[in-house]
């Protein structure tokens, strides 16, 4: 089920309307685990028995985690949680590079390609889960004893299929009491997932059009179109992750729980670190905490650690080497950063802030290349059509510019409303301005309904 | 006797009641401006039923002009009332609107047919005849049905019960453009009127100049008269022939005369099929309809006329406008 979906919104208004008319707290847990699994079914129903058995298996090793303290509890479960990530999504991928290198061999032998669907999210539920188990067995939290409690930490459906990846530390305490009802709370979760569908539908899904075009066809492309074609998905991207997130944070909010923001305007980042410290928040926590750092983190090795935690990154996104390579680009110039020299100090510190802004965006437009594009080849041919002669021009559509303009200007003032309940300390007649141009948002452009994004991931 | 205190609402929750209350009236007068002008906004989400409602919205039209941007672009109705007025003055008072759009296409001329012959008061239609009118692929201006199999169809389906939902797409950045002129500007519009500039100055009343130096000899059309066809035509042009006359006949039942006219074309416009190609169509297209077709696409006129080669610019509007109401007036007998 989707969040820009119909479908949802005949779950959600009941789901709210009888969560807070009850008044036992386990009651409204059984709400909140009832309508995430009905969420989770709506797409694909064989995938709720998958999700079942994670929460089943997780709690108890959870459970005995807490008790014995025990590695190989601890590695048990994570392979466990781990091997079913890779069966579903990079099982193929294995077969397909080994029967490739056999085929080289010159081998008549071959690989059978295991015939798996990808269930939804599952690359985000196992990392919330894994992170779970290292931290029961560090300490840092108590297996939670609840079954209920630790299923609804599992699968609430707001950040059930693609974020943000929460932390045992943050969620479970909001489960362990009845939440009061928050009427400000309420208020700017009602803003942000009113904004939230109106960043995926009025912006992405737009945008979406113009990137599929141009990705489609790179050969035909001029070197204009190629890089408007690369404006317009690096903003689709943007807005099509930090819609869904907001709108998460949004329905958490309706809820009373508090969840974490996964953007913090990551294009306006002056170097590659930053962009990753305001790009996909929760994940790239999730990275440091539990692969940087067990690799040595900034105590040894700190270059190969940075590419090699990359290079899984760029994996965990998809089982393809255009993803492998784009993690690997990423690693390579946070390494290069790392080392490079600053730029000269005698430059006024407002043009180097706007240069080292510009050169992060293109830098990070340019690995996006890798990231879109179907295969690896195909990202070459588009890179060619970037970077390489013959350089011409074309008209750039109205639509096109003026979209990735108002977004270029109104990013920030946006997201100032996301954040400490500021859209509901505004005078009202602003709040009804603003909810008017996102509602125009979603209603005049809601015919795509394209997927988000991260959803595949 | 005591009385409890009644429960008061913290000031967060009366700023949500109050901020929910807001959008409701909000929605519910968007909701309620639709449905009063539901017609309008229906007619927003396309272009040529945006034409059509902008012509329902005079009070009179004696004329219609039915096209593709040729048209659009090439004839002002006020010059042609002006013609009249200057040139024959029995068709003096006469008004008439320039339907013609963008990307019209046979289909749309027969979908169309239905709603202007409801019109009262039409003495002459003029059609397109052009390459374009002949090949443009449809252009469906309602969408395809919800699928009602899922339930995500059946709430779509459900959904369109709410007109701002139903009329949803006259939101769009483009539809919404047209919401202004078929609001607020539609009465006093010709029709040719396209960017908004055009329709300002038209609601303000500024009057298009006549052409300056109007020659009725060099822009006399080509008229094909019935009855004067004889070539064969391929199988695919004898349908689109019986097309175009069904439409002209579709009109003719109804006692309204029917001209087809083929726009003028810059010499550099090439390839011309109507210059050469077409010819035996429109031959057999004014026998088969019994109707004149005025050919003005092979007169050799001078680029200064024409905005791209294709297209009519302002002069060329004037000097096309007044040729077309020479024309009207010798088929209507000057009356």
């Amino acid at each position: 089920m989707l969040f820009n979906s119909l479908g949802f919104l005949v779950l959600l208004v009941p789901a709210l309307a009888v969560y807070w008319s009850l008044p036992w707290h386990r009651a409204r847990l059984a709400v909140l685990f009832v309508a995430s699994l009905l969420f989770y079914s709506a797409h694909h129903w064989p995938s709720a028995f998958l999700l079942l058995g994670t929460i089943g298996f997780n709690h108890v090793a959870g459970r005995l985690q807490d008790r014995h303290r025990s590695r190989i509890l601890l590695a048990v479960a994570v392979c466990v949680n781990l091997s079913l990530l890779f069966w579903f999504k990079y099982a193929a991928f294995v077969a397909d590079n080994v029967n490739a290198l056999l085929g080289l061999a010159g081998a008549s032998i071959t690989v059978p390609r295991p015939p798996v669907f990808l269930p939804l999210g599952i690359s985000f539920f196992t990392f919330q889960v894994v992170a779970y188990q290292v931290d029961v067995h560090r300490g840092e939290v108590r297996a939670e004893p609840s079954l209920l409690r630790f299923a609804v930490f599992k699968c609430f459906f707001p950040q059930l299929i693609a974020g943000p990846i929460v932390r045992a530390h943050d969620f479970l305490p909001q489960l362990q009491a009845k939440r009061p009802f928050d009427a400000a709370g309420f208020h700017q979760g009602l803003w942000l997932v009113l904004a939230g569908m109106a960043l995926k539908i009025g912006v992405a899904d737009v945008l979406a059009q113009f990137a599929d075009e141009a990705f489609r066809s790179p050969a035909s492309l001029t070197t204009v179109g190629a890089w408007t074609g690369l404006y317009a998905y690096a903003v689709q991207l943007l807005a099509d992750f930090w819609g869904y997130s907001t709108t998460a944070v949004g329905l958490a909010a309706l809820f009373g729980f508090h969840l974490p923001f996964n953007f913090d305007l990551p294009y306006l980042s002056q170097g590659i670190q930053e962009f990753w410290r305001r790009w996909h928040i929760t994940l790239s926590v999730w990275f440091r905490d539990y692969l940087y750092i067990p690799l040595g983190g900034n105590r040894r090795h700190r270059d190969l650690n940075l590419l090699a935690t990359m290079t899984v990154a760029g994996l965990w996104h998809g089982a393809g080497w255009n993803f492998l390579l784009w993690g690997f680009g990423h690693g390579l110039w946070l390494v290069l950063e790392r080392h490079a020299p600053s730029l000269p100090e005698r430059w006024s510190p407002r043009l180097r802030t706007v240069l080292k802004t510009v050169l992060v965006f293109h830098g990070v437009c340019l690995l996006w290349v890798l990231f879109r594009a179907p295969s690896t080849s195909d990202a070459l041919a588009y890179l060619g059509r970037l970077l390489l002669p013959p350089y011409a021009s074309s008209a750039v559509p109205g639509a096109l510019s003026g979209w990735l303009l108002a977004f270029l200007l109104l990013q920030k003032p946006l997201d100032w409303t996301f954040r400490e309940r500021r859209f509901a300390g505004l005078r009202l007649p602003v709040q009804w301005g603003l909810s008017l141009v996102a509602g125009y948002l979603i209603l005049a452009y809601a015919g795509a309904r394209i997927d988000f994004i991260y959803f595949t991931f | 006797m005591s009385i409890a205190a009644a429960p008061t609402a913290s000031p967060h929750r009366r700023r949500l009641a109050a901020f929910v209350a807001g959008l409701v009236v909000l929605l519910v007068a968007l909701e309620l401006a639709v449905r009063r002008w539901e017609p309008l906004f229906e007619a927003a989400s396309h272009r040529a039923l945006a034409k059509v409602a902008m012509c329902e919205r005079h009070e009179r039209v004696d004329f219609l002009f039915l096209g593709t941007s040729r048209t659009q672009d090439g004839v002002s109705p006020a010059l042609v009332s002006r013609a009249f007025e200057e040139r024959h003055p029995g068709l003096a008072g006469l008004r008439g609107f320039n339907a013609a759009f963008t990307s019209s296409s046979l289909d749309a001329l027969e979908a169309l047919a239905g709603r202007l012959l409801s019109r009262p008061g039409l003495r002459i239609v003029v059609l397109e005849l052009s390459d374009p009118q002949r090949v443009n692929p449809a252009t469906p201006w309602t969408g395809a049905p919800p699928d009602t199999r899922s339930m995500e169809g059946r709430l779509a389906e459900a959904a369109r019960e709410i007109r701002v939902v139903r009329h949803r797409s006259a939101f769009l950045s483009d539809n919404l453009a047209r919401l202004p002129a078929l609001l607020l500007f539609a009465p006093a519009l010709g029709g040719w009127e396209v960017k908004g500039g055009e329709q300002i100055a038209s609601w303000l009343g500024r009057r298009e100049k006549p052409p300056a130096d109007f020659d009725a000899d060099r822009w006399r059309p080509v008229v094909l008269a019935p009855g004067g066809g004889g070539k064969a035509l391929s199988e695919e042009d004898s349908k689109t022939a019986e097309r175009f006359a069904a439409v002209a006949r579709k009109y003719r039942e109804r006692g309204i005369p029917v001209v087809f006219a083929s726009p003028p074309l810059s010499a550099e416009w090439s390839p011309a099929p109507e210059r050469d190609a077409m010819k035996p169509l429109f031959a057999e297209i004014a026998t088969r309809s019994g109707c004149e077709v005025w050919d003005f696409s092979s007169l050799p006129l001078d680029r200064r006329f024409f905005r791209n080669p294709s297209h009519l610019g302002t002069e060329g509007r004037a000097h096309y406008s007044y040729a077309l109401a020479a024309e009207i007036a010798r088929v209507t007998g000057g009356r």
